[in-house]
């Protein structure tokens, strides 16, 4: 696991320490770097394919000519990702087995019309960063893993009373789509028909039970296009890669990354104040905080739910000027 | 009986039914009410009561609504409370919304006026669950870590001694919490309940009991 990030001239992070645990929940207002944060983790992933260019950021161009970000890990001790503007690619340094870690790593930002979007048929379809792909990889968890797959569907049903079971058809020649049954009628509803908060939230929910899902992940705002309190079940979902036991998984926990605008999302953590980063921005730029680590938290927090104290702006990460 | 219950998820729901059908010693019938009715903050909740009564009381056949929100970190109710009021305190404020909700309300012919009745687990609805099981859970104990006591228990660790775990899913809260409500019904310990959060729950049942 990769416990933190130290980022020195790297876009708009110019002297920054992200702290990262099992499951790690980034909140902040726009431009504080959350997306360059978890953005960053799929350069490092090959830093040889970015140039200076790409990691200096135009309007905060310094006198530096070095731009390095030190990664930890509690397992694989330390590496080093060096951008220089003498030479012209990235390198990455440090134990191997952390640069295998890294090259795990997958970021997801759902786009609905992309998750319900038909796909070749083909063995090995991942899921693409948007979504696309979900039904190639829900036909290959039905083929490999059945009992998953079950267990899969009992799930959808819990989350949405309306379906009770994921379908296959074939709309054209090599291709894959899927679609929901409805639980009264036993209708079958084309994934191209359905709301864009049952596709996202579906693509949520088949990440979580992959029986080998990426060593590490992230997701960009998971509360977009999600009814409030289907949210509950979205953390559920991210819960379930980060805290396998807890779900009767035997797998090694995965390491999960979330940014969120939503004070619906972040009441849900009123008991894990530890898995919470504050992102926010000054004059000096960028910094990344742990709650628990902001002075006399426990008093801060003890009359209002979190997302409240958030939004009232007394932990920051709240836009400055608004 | 045609309840509502205000609570804080459908987990806390299905215990309160359990609970209350004890204390009544009768079915809980099903409201017409489409949707359950799940609050998301305890900030808002005594904002968000007015409606939720109207909505119950107007446009339901329920004829009681029970109110259930966790104590969290306010002071917890005392009796001195009676006499004076503490903003801070979950239960001072509920009681304030709904008493000045009810008194907004009509009655019309086949409508009588709503009952209705507040419930504050101290500092959870697992505290409640673990009566029988942990003897040192009371409101009393509570008050003690409050005041800056040492004690053997927070909201975290019920979470665990009830779930096993700090992060439980909803499907297993609501699994425990059917089990151990329907354990506490059985097993009679509703006196006990009343006995050790005699705010919190006691005055909850009573209310329940002049109902019938």
């Amino acid at each position: 696991m990769i416990t933190s990030i130290h980022y020195k001239n790297f876009k708009a992070l110019q002297d920054a320490t992200l702290p990262l645990g099992r499951f790690t929940l980034i909140v902040g207002a726009n431009g504080t770097g959350k997306s360059t944060a978890v953005k960053s983790l799929e350069m490092f992933k090959s830093p040889a394919r970015y140039l200076w260019n790409d990691i200096i950021s135009k309007s905060l161009i310094s006198n530096d000519s070095l731009s390095t970000v030190d990664i930890e890990s509690d397992r694989f001790g330390n590496a080093k990702v060096q951008f220089s503007q003498t030479s012209h690619k990235g390198s990455f340094s440090g134990n191997p087995n952390l640069e295998k870690l890294i090259i795990e790593f997958r970021l997801f930002s759902f786009d609905s019309s992309k998750i319900s979007a038909p796909v070749p048929i083909q063995a090995n379809t991942i899921l693409e960063e948007s979504g696309r792909g979900l039904a190639g990889v829900l036909d290959q968890l039905r083929d490999s893993e059945p009992e998953r797959f079950e267990e899969l569907n009992a799930e959808l049903n819990r989350w949405f009373y309306e379906y009770d079971r994921i379908l296959f058809e074939v709309p054209a020649d090599g291709q894959k789509s899927f679609l929901l049954r409805t639980t009264v009628g036993k209708h079958k509803i084309k994934a191209s028909e359905l709301s864009d908060g049952t596709l996202l939230a579906l693509a949520y929910l088949t990440i979580a039970y992959l029986p080998n899902p990426p060593k590490i992940v992230a997701f960009e705002e998971p509360e977009k296009g999600i009814h409030p309190r289907l949210l509950r079940n979205i953390q559920e979902a991210m819960y379930r890669l980060a805290y396998p036991e807890n779900y009767g998984e035997k797998r090694e926990p995965i390491q999960v990354i979330a940014t969120t605008h939503s004070p619906y999302l972040l009441d849900l953590f009123k008991d894990n104040p530890e898995e919470i980063v504050i992102s926010s921005k000054d004059e000096k730029g960028v910094h990344f905080e742990r709650l628990i680590d902001k002075p006399h938290i426990k008093e801060i927090l003890q009359d209002a739910p979190l997302g409240e104290i958030w939004y009232s702006g007394v932990l920051g990460g709240v836009p400055a000027h608004i | 009986m045609k309840i509502a219950f205000f609570s804080e998820s459908v987990a806390d729901e299905s215990a309160l039914k359990i609970l209350v059908s004890g204390i009544l010693q009768e079915e809980i019938e099903e409201t017409d009410l489409p949707n359950k009715l799940i609050y998301r903050s305890c900030t808002h909740l005594d904002k968000d009561l007015p409606a939720v009564i109207n909505a119950v009381h107007y446009n339901s056949n329920a004829e009681a609504l029970i109110v259930v929100s966790d104590s969290d970190d306010t002071p917890v109710h005392i009796n001195d409370h009676e006499e004076n009021e503490n903003e801070k305190c979950r239960l001072c404020q509920l009681r304030k919304a709904i008493e000045k909700s009810l008194s907004k309300l009509q009655t019309f012919e086949g409508k009588n006026l709503l009952k209705v009745a507040i419930g504050v687990p101290v500092p959870a609805i697992e505290a409640w669950y673990l009566i029988g099981i942990n003897p040192q859970v009371s409101s009393n104990y509570w008050i003690r870590f409050q005041n800056g006591e040492k004690i053997r228990y927070d909201r975290q660790k019920l979470k665990e001694q009830v779930y096993g775990t700090a992060r439980p899913s909803l499907k297993l809260e609501t699994e425990r919490a059917i089990e151990e409500s329907t354990r506490i019904v059985e097993n009679e310990l509703i006196e006990d309940l009343e006995t050790n959060f005699p705010q919190g729950f006691g005055k909850m049942a009573d209310e329940v009991r002049n109902w019938k």
